[in-house]
């Protein structure tokens, strides 16, 4: 079987289940730490507005695959193209300007600026791209009222709540409207409940805002809210 | 109690066995702690050593008493030179009978024509330039002096032999050695040197306070877990505690190692405000040695565990505060206020510094004010940036940052502050000490003065005349004769009569009583001293010293009889030896020139530089100032060590938050600028506070030693320079580390 055999519950092996052409495309990703080979020849189609969730058990490779596709990682082998653009060889600079324009994050424990109010957490992906501190400002407590955050946005991170702060680092990922947001165990920190509330508010803004979302999870619950899903084993994707 | 100890031991353990992180932690408390302890009972040997260095120079102290053993029969003359800025102590020594007094450190009086040498000088002589000395000297080395003699092994020194020191006016002495009070040093001095102490000892306290809290976050992981196998909170302490007190222990067996190797051994080869110390002299006074060894280990232990307040180890983890509560300004205030207070207590009772109480409320009082500038940095970084907004993300980073926890950069960049005021203070207490120096009264500004020196020729004045005034740098020459010793006579030209005195004019034959000189003698009245009559002629006329020239006049000896050559042999008198008044102004080598011109003359000249024009009057001064140079460039070097110390465990603290701000596309400059500002801003506050309690407490200082105010603002400048630049080479050493962590692949360790 070839090693591009991800797979969607819409659509066939290898495509996007989108009607749009294919936005982010990862071809045959090799990426090895030492001796240790995290990918193995994984491949990713993207969509526009589609979601998709990478699942696997720990250490199967899936947060490379995503940092490779997000352009964090340049991979060993293989290639990764966004928009018809391969980013894999890109520099550093380039790869890090399409990072603050194009894509979006959210992490595990929501991994906020400590120092910064929740406001400040949202808007500094804005300021990142040049918007004036006011704007930003008012473009933050939009999206912090969205996610229904708005009574925290003048804390800091360590006093509110895990839910809250996953809530805020959501808003963060979004506010500068990417067209790809990477989401890696978006709800590994939170409880049942409040894991339910920031799924349904992330795939909720991201179809709004037509951003596609890779969503990496080991949760089948998590993964339900995707329009398809890839596996993710011993570094090589494969039909879920 | 065993529960206690069981923990300790644990901590102990754990820190000689927990990874590289505890391993690295430990050599650093190590290294503070070996750092402060060495500096410590180097500082606790410097009442010996100075003690030492006073008992030496008393016991080759001439005494002319009388003495039930032996009667004078030895006349010492206590002469001196500059030899290439260096001070050359020269004796000279007649036998005047079979059994002579011995200084100490020689077994034998030197023959006329001899001289016996410290090892140091013997060494000055057999080198290079040791020839143009021994011109000056007159006399061929036959031996040295023993270590007994010496007040240091790097004094220059010598024993010379002489046939004719009684027509100088030496005197005659039964015995050497003195019992005078213990402590000569001036007020200060003593201040000085125990503003060097405490500006150099309180940073290696920052810097054992940074050392123990590297790696923290890993160390308090560990103790969360054992929280979770069921140690108690007050456990987790005494653990930390244990931690702690293991690289203390190394480190105060490598400060003892290292005072005892290193500092003791180095100490006979240096020579610090013109003291030398002999190894031997160099030993800890034992209860502030005792005081040493457990004051520092102790404030390394009570600092790891002052650092564990902000967070609470819980069995599931560490949770820090959410924001650090409000600094208050009040008893941060009260500590430099009462160091103030302390030292406006010392303010017109200088000599109260010779006490140890006063010594103690110096110190207590140095101590407090520069600790004031620890104290009051983080409250003032606090004000300023709860004040600051807006600005570049560099910048809104640095300062919530500083809003959020400065207190560890604050901590560093406190010793910055710290030591750069102590080393203001010092600059102005020497700025002072220079400006009392150069505010010599205008009639005496450049004057050298050389007596006794024997009158050779016909014409001996005009010799010595021609002799200096041909020299670079001498400006003028007023050159005296002396009739035989003791006579209240004095023998010039009348080219100096004029120059000297009201006299309207002057003959070969002229003789003149000068008035105004404490004399009361008249024309034509009889004057009887040491057993010789001598009859003033009652043709002298009465004359006053010329305004401006009684300094001069007294220093020459003119009174109260002035008389030419002629009129002297007249009298029956000739010249036997002269007095010159030079006004110089040297350059570059012309004090030396001169120096072996005054040497060529007489060897056994007295020379007196009223105002150090040809060797600086206060080499303490001078050679304190290089201490201190050398003091600052080693203490901002520790600052700079600690300072690196704490920025390298705080970008290891922020690595996820970086590696993550990276993520989402962050710039580089962005994130490097914010560290820089981090940095930057507690800095630029503390060089603020610095300068300001700095310049107060120097001023203080020369207020209570009588000294005129004066700042030298090149050097505050200097210093403040220094300090921006440490913080700019540490910040340029982190970068390498902070480049590794900014970068998005470091989010793998997630």
């Amino acid at each position: 079987m070839s090693s591009a055999d991800a797979v969607t519950r819409n659509a066939g092996a290898g495509e996007p289940a989108g009607s749009g052409p294919t936005l982010l495309a990862c071809h045959e990703l090799v990426k090895s730490f030492g001796a240790t080979a995290a990918l193995n020849g994984a491949s990713l189609e993207l969509a526009a507005g589609e979601i998709v969730a990478v699942m696997g058990p720990s250490g199967s490779g899936k947060s490379t695959l995503l940092h490779c596709a997000a352009g964090i990682l340049a991979p060993d082998r293989g290639e990764v193209i966004f928009d018809g653009r391969a980013i894999g060889a890109e520099s550093d600079a380039r790869r890090s300007e399409l990072r603050r324009t194009q894509f979006g994050f959210v992490f595990q424990f929501g991994r906020l600026v400590p120092e910064l109010s929740c406001i400040e957490n949202v808007s500094l992906p804005l300021r990142l791209v040049g918007v004036k501190s006011r704007e930003a400002s008012r473009r933050a407590v939009e999206w912090l009222e969205r996610l229904e955050v708005a009574d925290v946005a003048t804390k800091v991170p360590g006093e509110v709540s895990g839910g809250q702060g996953q809530r805020v680092a959501v808003a963060r990922a979004l506010v500068t409207g990417p067209r790809v947001v990477f989401a890696d165990e978006p709800t590994g920190a939170l409880d049942s409940l409040n894991g339910e509330r920031v799924m349904q508010l992330l795939t909720t803004a991201a179809r709004e805002t037509a951003a596609a979302l890779v969503l990496v999870t080991h949760e089948a619950r998590v993964a339900a809210y995707a329009d398809r899903e890839v596996i993710v084993r011993d570094g090589r994707t494969r039909v879920g | 109690m065993r529960r206690t100890l069981t923990e300790l031991w644990l901590g102990m353990r754990l820190a000689a066995t927990g990874g590289s992180d505890s391993q690295l932690r430990a050599a650093l408390t190590a290294l503070g702690v070996a750092l402060g302890v060495a500096l410590l009972l180097f500082g606790a040997s410097v009442p010996t050593m100075l003690s030492a260095h006073n008992a030496r120079l008393q016991a080759r102290e001439p005494q002319s008493g009388a003495h039930p053993l032996r009667t004078a029969q030895l006349l010492v003359d206590s002469l001196g030179t500059n030899f290439h800025g260096a001070d050359v102590t020269v004796v000279a020594l007649q036998r005047t009978g079979p059994h002579p007094a011995l200084p100490p450190g020689l077994s034998r009086i030197p023959a006329p024509g001899e001289m016996l040498v410290s090892p140091a000088l013997e060494r000055l002589l057999r080198s290079s330039r040791g020839a143009e000395l021994q011109r000056r000297l007159h006399a061929r080395v036959a031996g040295t002096i023993a270590d007994a003699g010496l007040s240091g092994p790097a004094e220059l020194f010598a024993y010379v032999g002489a046939a004719d020191l009684a027509a100088h006016g030496a005197s005659a002495i039964t015995s050497f050695g003195s019992h005078g009070s213990e402590d000569s040093s001036s007020p200060l001095i003593t201040l000085l040197v125990i503003l060097m102490v405490v500006a150099l000892l309180l940073p290696i306290g920052v810097f054992v306070a940074t050392a123990s809290r590297f790696g923290s976050e890993q160390r308090n992981a560990r103790l969360a877990a054992l929280r979770l196998l069921g140690l108690e909170r007050a456990g987790t302490a005494r653990v930390a505690a244990g931690e702690a007190l293991f690289g203390s222990m190394i480190g105060v067996l490598a400060g003892i190692a290292g005072f005892v190797l290193i500092l003791r051994p180095l100490v006979p080869q240096t020579d610090i405000a013109g003291i030398s110390v002999f190894t031997q002299d160099v030993h800890p006074s034992v209860p502030l040695a005792i005081l040493a060894l457990v004051l520092v280990p102790v404030a390394a232990v009570a600092f790891a565990l002052l650092a564990m307040r902000q967070v609470a180890i819980e069995p599931l983890g560490v949770s820090r505060q959410g924001r650090p509560p409000r600094r208050r300004l009040a008893w941060r205030l009260c500590t430099p206020a009462l160091g103030f207070l302390l030292l406006a207590g010392l303010i017109g009772s200088s000599d109260r510094l010779a006490s140890t109480s006063g010594e103690v409320e110096a110190s207590a009082g140095i101590v407090l004010v520069l600790i004031g500038v620890c104290a009051l940095l983080p409250w003032l970084v606090e004000a300023a940036v709860v004040r600051v907004d807006g600005g570049s993300v560099a910048w809104l980073l640095a300062v919530r940052r500083l809003r959020l926890d400065h207190g560890t950069s604050g901590r560093v960049v406190g010793a910055i502050g710290l030591a750069v005021a102590g080393a203001i203070a010092l600059q102005t207490v020497f700025a002072g000490a220079e400006h009392g120096r150069t505010n010599t009264p205008a009639a005496l500004r450049g004057l050298v003065l050389a007596t006794e020196i024997e009158a050779r020729g016909s014409d001996p004045a005009a010799a010595v005349t021609r002799r200096l005034g041909g020299l670079a740098g001498v400006r003028d020459v007023t050159v005296t004769g002396n009739a035989q010793p003791g006579l209240p006579v004095a023998i010039a030209s009348c080219a100096t009569i004029i120059e000297l005195t009201e006299a309207s004019g002057c003959h070969r034959d002229s003789s003149y009583v000068v008035s105004g000189l404490g004399g009361t003698d008249r024309p034509g009245q009889e004057i009887r001293e040491n057993g010789r009559t001598l009859r003033i002629p009652a043709s002298a006329t009465r004359v006053g010293i010329r305004p401006g020239f009684s300094n001069i006049g007294s220093f020459l000896n003119v009174a109260p009889l002035l008389v030419t050559p002629t009129a002297a042999a007249g009298l029956g008198l000739r010249t036997t030896t002269l007095s010159v008044a030079l006004r110089v102004r040297p350059v570059g080598d012309d004090e030396d020139r001169l120096w072996d011109a005054l040497g060529e003359l007489d060897p056994l000249a007295q020379v007196t530089d009223i105002d150090g024009s040809i060797a600086p009057r206060d080499l303490t001064i001078v050679k304190l100032r290089r201490v201190l140079t050398a003091g600052a460039v080693a203490v901002l070097l520790v600052i700079g060590a600690s300072l690196l110390v704490s920025i390298v465990e705080q970008l290891r603290e922020r690595r996820r938050v970086l590696a993550v701000m990276s993520a989402f596309g962050t710039r580089a400059s962005t994130l490097v600028g914010s560290v820089l500002l981090q940095t930057a801003l507690p800095v630029l506050l503390g060089l603020v506070l610095a300068i300001g309690l700095g310049a107060a407490l120097g001023a203080v200082l020369m207020k209570i030693v009588g000294l005129p105010i004066g700042f030298d603002w090149g050097s505050v400048a200097l210093l403040a320079g220094a300090g921006v630049a440490v913080v700019a080479g540490v910040t340029g050493l982190t970068l390498p580390i902070l480049l590794q962590q900014i970068r998005p692949e470091a989010l793998r360790a997630e």
